[in-house]
């Protein structure tokens, strides 16, 4: 199979999105209360790290630009190509998420107008990398209207599950308060899911290569990745994390002042989920063991080798039913950060071209 | 996987020169991009010479910037090129810059590995043993092998000789030695070619212009067919010429010949053959009429699994067709050394032409003379004796004795009455025959020398490697081409050296001989040879310098009866030579059907094992050239082909690896599952399995055809038989 | 005006790869990179086949999504009609890569740009170019010359033959199959 683009690539998508959704995650929260500093610290400063890194790699996968970087100038000659759009709006995008980081650090105020603009560039951001594919008339995979939705509803997740996973460490009592917001973020990879239905369904009916990706995915040999990796840790687990939280959440404004023996005990099961979280994580690498795939498998891997790390932190940090929430949280969150590498490595490398001849 | 492969890499120790060779085959990248510069603008020079890629030795245009080979192109005035150049020519010329290269001559320790030598060492200990030999056993001891090329056919068989020996042979008993010994016996010459330019219809019988490829007869096929000419292909295989075929006869491999004599049984039956040519310029059509009378279209039908009614048509077509419609003469194909039959399947095909009376006739089976250089001054060249009668004659009487069968050699090393051999541009061990057979027996012999540019397996089973440089960086004696105009070819030099230890052959022969103590013959140079040559017949050594290519004599006529060198000075149905040879073992002077020496049982899950050629590829020289293995790779060409059919009842898909064995070899191999190949058989190209590590290009990719093709000789003639192979297939599970 | 095409005639291609060699040592590509790729399709079963080589290159379309992708205007179709790469402005980004449809862009490992077949624009002796696949050609399967021209070789064959795009209506290539 002959891939064009390559995890470097997916990296970059994935970082895009990562940046758009956490820079609307610390915008949203400073709508919904400026008081919540550092849950927004925590997003601006994962929005522009994010970004960073993917420029890097962006222009680290463009070899030839790379070798010499004043080329980069001509990014700004073809306003046909999405990749021009693009060049602008993480030119903007970018200023705005370094602006509004820099005034969060030295504790100014971010005009409301400021973090309007950014969350309309974030939008722009992740849809933009969803549209870069979409007009790849190539690739029947790519070439669909419902991607640049998918990548964007992606993004928020992803960019949620980023903001709030680290904020478990050093803001949780800020995430306290952040209950709807976080239920939201439980409630994207249920989109997620259905979009993602809705475009292997509709590309699978379009023409034959768009056939033969879908199978691959759901059958082929990425089916591994997609199911295990993408669906089950990417999606479902951060369901199940939500949905879990919900009501252990519910429960204990209940049982508040009841026994505390019943926190050790989901603490346990908490400890178990997030053990299954690694366990199929690292086997979704194992099976996945397919050459085509072997490097989703690795980052799969390390990601989830991330999600390992930090549950284990999480449960040390927390105590009590609180933590045990907080390591369910962080497990979906995890679990989305994964999905949200895996759904644009997968549509990468799986995509199968156009057969024209007949 | 590959036992044989594994248990051979057993090589080189020492000189930093031989480590170097190992290195590795690919071209750098760096070397790649220091040429890129050529890419653009002028400042290049051309140099006219010949291709070296296969026997066809085209004329090709170099072009050489900064010393440096940037491309090639055809010769416009060459007759087999024609100003283009096919895929192997182009890459083939890589080989100058292969890392693989033989860079300094070479002697095997008793390890098995190679140690650099001089070269003056290793011309002496090579003379020491070579009057050793002379001197106890005498000089029917010592044999040449090689792949002809202008250099060898004239230094190799005037080394030989002048050593005393007569035994000079060539790859032919692999190629086509039953078809030109066949052909021999009915019409006197070695070839004809059909004139497929004017043809109405044209039948080829295993032979591909697109897959064996010579660039000037795929041309004029292509433009033949769009002006009507009608192609049919008789071939187990639907080859890469399908594009011009209007009809392919999936033929059961084998039984070309009881196809041919089935149509001659229509022609003979219909009264459809030529009576007036038969009367005049034929003996014993009476004799083989009768016989052809059991040879039924009913009875073809059963052999070769082509409906009767479909033969029956196919002549009729052919005896409307007259002598427009000619059977095409094949070259190695599916009768120059497949079956315990190709001698009477070569003969059948010259019959038919003669029925259709389409000898020397438009659109028909043309006798092209070939232009030679006379007698040169004595003085300069002197003539080498006769020796005595080359081994192999005597056993196999019907052969073509120009290039004679180099089995011979086997069988005597085995029986141990050879005890030297030389190989020049020859992988004899790897394709000519059995390649176990070939080991077993050179390692009876005293003294084995391979000339080459690379390190073949041939060469490691060799104790002295003389390096030569490669085609580009060497003039050779003149080429003289046959056809419908004569013509003479030169190879000339088109870069300097580049390893300064490597050596032209003629400088090589030259040094040899006088090591041997036969120097005398050889005080000349090639070019003083290639001038003497040209003057004698008339051509400037500078004329053909500048053009590569100059034509020589009148242009062939029709219509003029064919000088049939025949006993009997006409064409023979019924062949008089081999009435009057005594002791034949299989042929009998009437063109009769014999059968297969084997035959697949499908209850047995037997197939056929069949090869064939690719166009990329030259036998197995070229499978070292990295232009040419990147294609091998990239379109898996060296892939086993199954009938889609069989490969469903083996629960095979394109592309899993299945087992390939017999008694001989098992090899793995990737499956190419086609609705193009006849279930009996099984296809494979028969340039891979490369065993040589130092070929790194090659080494291990596919599997070796010859492997699995038992030590056998055609009776009487003297071919390899390289398809009578029974394989079974399975899948390899994973 | 004058518009450059070619016609490549399946039904004279033995697949015999001598395009692709020619066309490599025109250009110095290394062995394993090849402007002309080739694709099989086999129909038809036993004993009734047909088999096609096609070989594939830049189709130098009109319509180019290459060009229209590229972010750095680096791909350009000339005032002749051939698809260009400005290696200059190349920032190796493979979006016309992605963009191809028939997947005939590469990238030079050495220095990251991309590149592909210009029909030998620049041709050595600088006149009108005859590109080494056609020079090589062993059947004479391909032509090269002016779209615009009624008269050249290229446009009478395309008519005699109705050869067409090898998928009409994608790209407006300038490259015409006749199969």
């Amino acid at each position: 199979m002959n891939v064009i683009w390559g995890s470097i690539i997916a990296w970059y998508l994935f970082l895009a999105g990562l940046a758009a959704g956490a820079f609307a995650t610390a915008a949203l929260v400073s709508f919904k209360n400026r008081k919540l500093v550092k849950v927004q610290l925590v997003g601006r400063t994962i929005a522009l790290l994010a970004l960073a890194i993917g420029l890097f790699l962006l222009m680290f996968d463009a070899e030839a630009g790379f070798k010499n970087p004043l080329r980069f100038f001509y990014l700004l000659t073809n306003f046909g190509s999405v990749m021009t759009w693009g060049t602008l709006i993480l030119g903007v995008f970018g200023c705005v998420c370094l602006v509004t980081l820099l005034l969060a650090l030295l504790k100014k105020k971010v005009p409301r107008a400021l973090d309007g603009l950014g969350i309309f560039m974030a939008i722009c951001t992740a849809a933009y990398t969803g549209v870069l594919l979409g007009v790849i008339k190539t690739y029947p995979l790519w070439n669909t209207a419902l991607l640049p939705v998918l990548f964007l509803v992606s993004a928020l997740s992803a960019g949620m599950a980023g903001t709030f996973i680290i904020s478990t460490f050093v803001a949780h009592k800020e995430l306290e308060q952040l209950d709807m917001l976080k239920r939201l973020h439980f409630a994207l990879p249920l989109v997620e899911l259905a979009l993602l239905a809705i475009l292997l369904y509709m590309t699978a009916s379009a023409a034959p290569a768009a056939r033969l990706s879908v199978d691959r995915l759901i059958s082929g040999d990425l089916a591994p990745s997609f199911w295990l990796g993408l669906v089950i840790i990417g999606l479902i687990i951060p369901l199940i994390a939500g949905g879990i939280g919900s009501l252990v959440k519910g429960g204990r404004r209940m049982e508040m002042r009841e026994d505390a023996q019943v926190a050790p005990k989901s603490e346990a099961e908490a400890g178990s989920v997030a053990g299954v979280v690694a366990v199929v994580g690292s086997r979704a690498g194992a099976v996945a063991g397919s050459e085509s795939d072997a490097e989703a498998v690795v980052e799969a891997k390390s990601v989830a080798g991330a999600v390992t790390e930090s549950e284990s932190r999480a449960e040390a940090v927390g105590s009590g039913a609180l933590g045990a929430t907080r390591v369910i949280d962080a497990a979906g969150d995890a679990g989305s950060l994964v999905g949200g590498f895996l759904l644009r490595y997968l549509i990468i490398v799986a995509a199968v071209p156009l057969t024209f001849i007949f | 996987m590959n036992k044989q492969i594994v248990s051979r890499r057993t090589f080189l120790t020492g000189s930093a020169a031989t480590a170097a060779l190992m290195a590795s085959g690919m071209v750098t990248l760096s070397s790649w991009l220091s040429s890129s510069a050529h890419a653009e603008g002028t400042g290049y020079e051309t140099v006219a010479t010949t291709c070296n890629a296969c026997t066809n030795k085209c004329g090709v245009i170099a072009y050489v910037k900064d010393g440096r080979l940037w491309k090639l192109k055809g010769n416009e005035a060459h007759p087999y090129s024609k100003g283009t150049l096919c895929a192997r020519g182009h890459g083939y010329s890589q080989i100058a810059y292969s890392a693989d290269r033989l860079t300094e001559p070479l002697k095997r320790n008793e390890d098995g590995s190679y140690s650099a030598i001089s070269w003056e060492e290793a011309y002496r200990e090579i003379g020491e043993k070579v009057k050793a030999i002379l001197a106890k056993d005498g000089p029917e001891a010592l044999a040449i092998v090689e792949d002809p090329r202008p250099n060898g056919k004239y230094y190799s068989k005037r080394f030989i000789n002048a050593l005393g020996s007569s035994n000079y042979y060539t790859h032919n008993a692999t190629c086509n030695l039953s078809l030109s010994s066949g052909y021999q016996m009915t019409f006197g010459s070695a070839n004809f070619s059909a004139d497929i330019a004017s043809s109405k219809l044209v039948v080829f019988i295993g032979r591909s212009y697109g897959d064996g490829l010579r660039p000037s007869s795929v041309a004029t096929l292509a433009k033949a067919v769009k002006n009507g000419t009608k192609v049919v292909l008789v071939d187990p295989r639907l080859n890469n010429s399908g594009v011009f075929a209007s009809q392919w006869l999936p033929i059961n491999p084998g039984t070309d010949l009881a196809l041919l004599l089935a149509i001659a049984h229509v022609l003979v039956a219909e009264e459809l053959y030529d009576k007036d040519f038969v009367a005049k310029q034929t003996t014993g059509f009476d004799e083989w009429a009768a016989e052809l009378t059991k040879y039924t279209p009913e009875w073809a039908e059963t052999l070769t699994g082509i409906s009767a009614e479909t033969i029956t048509n196919l002549a009729k077509e052919l005896g409307a067709a007259g002598s427009k419609g000619v059977i095409e003469q094949g070259w190695r194909g599916a009768f120059g050394c497949q079956y315990r039959n190709s001698f009477n399947a070569a003969r059948a095909v010259a019959a038919v032409n003669a029925l259709l009376g389409n000898w020397n006739k438009k659109g028909g089976a043309l006798i092209t003379s070939t232009p030679k250089a006379e007698a040169l001054d004595e003085e300069k060249f002197p003539a080498v004796p006769k020796g005595p009668q080359k081994l192999g004659i005597a056993e196999y009487p019907l052969q073509n004795q120009d290039n004679g069968t180099n089995l011979i050699v086997v069988k005597k090393a085995d029986e141990g009455t050879l005890k030297g051999v030389f190989f020049y541009n020859s992988n004899a061990a790897k394709a000519y025959a059995n390649p176990q057979a070939w080991q077993d027996a050179l390692a009876k012999m005293d003294l084995k020398v391979c000339i080459d540019v690379q390190m073949s397996e041939t060469a490691h089973l060799c104790d002295y490697v003389l390096p030569e440089c490669s085609y580009l960086e060497r003039e050779e004696v003149p080429d003289f081409l046959g056809g419908k105009q004569g013509c003479v070819a030169g190879r000339f030099q088109a870069l300097e050296k580049i390893h300064p230890e490597t050596k032209t052959s003629d400088a090589i022969y030259a040094e040899l001989a006088e090591a041997c103590g036969v120097g005398a013959y050889f005080k000349f140079s090639c070019e003083e040879l290639s001038r003497a040559q040209l003057k004698s017949v008339g051509v400037s050594y500078d004329e053909l310098k500048e053009k590569g290519v100059v034509d020589i004599g009148e242009p062939f006529a029709y219509d003029k009866v064919p000088k049939w060198k025949t006993p009997s000075e006409k064409f023979e149905f019924v062949s008089q030579k081999i009435a009057e040879t005594k002791g034949l073992k299989l042929y009998e002077p009437l063109i009769k059907w014999v059968e297969p020496k084997v035959s697949p049982d499908p209850g047995k899950g037997e197939f056929r094992l069949i090869g064939g050629k690719q166009s990329i590829h030259s036998h197995t020289m070229t499978t070292s050239v990295e232009a040419l293995m990147s294609i091998t790779r990239e379109y898996a060409l060296e892939r086993a082909w199954i009938n889609a059919g069989k490969a469903a009842e083996l629960g095979i898909e394109d592309g899993d690896e299945i087992e390939v064995s017999n008694e001989l070899f098992t090899g793995i191999v990737r499956a190419h599952v086609t609705e193009r190949l006849n279930p009996t058989a099984i296809w494979i190209p028969t340039h891979y399995g490369g065993s040589s590590p130092e070929l790194t290009q090659g080494f291990g990719v596919g599997i070796p055809h010859m492997e699995y093709v038992p030590f056998d000789i055609e009776p009487d003639v003297g071919s390899a038989m390289t398809h009578e192979a029974l394989v079974t297939v399975r899948k390899v599970s994973s | 005006m004058t518009r450059y095409g070619m016609l490549i005639d399946t039904t004279r291609c033995v697949g015999c790869f001598a395009c692709r060699v020619a066309c490599q040592m025109q250009n110095s590509l290394p062995p394993h990179d090849s402007y002309i790729r080739y694709e099989e399709l086999e129909s038809g079963t036993y004993p009734d086949v047909y088999a096609e080589q096609i070989p594939l290159q830049c189709q130098h379309c009109e319509d180019a999504p290459c060009v229209s992708v590229c972010p750095t205007g680096a791909s350009y179709i000339n005032k002749e009609g051939i698809v260009l790469v400005d290696k200059e402005r190349c920032i190796g980004c493979k979006y016309c890569m992605t963009a191809c449809p028939y997947n005939a862009r590469i990238q030079d490992h050495a220095t990251g740009e991309v590149e592909k077949c210009r029909f030998c624009v620049w041709h050595d002796d600088g006149s009108v170019p005859k590109p080494s696949c056609v020079d090589t050609c062993v059947t004479n399967a391909r032509i090269f010359g002016d779209l615009d021209d009624p008269e050249s070789e290229i446009s009478r064959a395309i008519i005699a033959h109705n050869a067409k795009p090898i998928a009409p209506g994608l790209t407006k290539a300038k490259i015409y199959y006749v199969r």
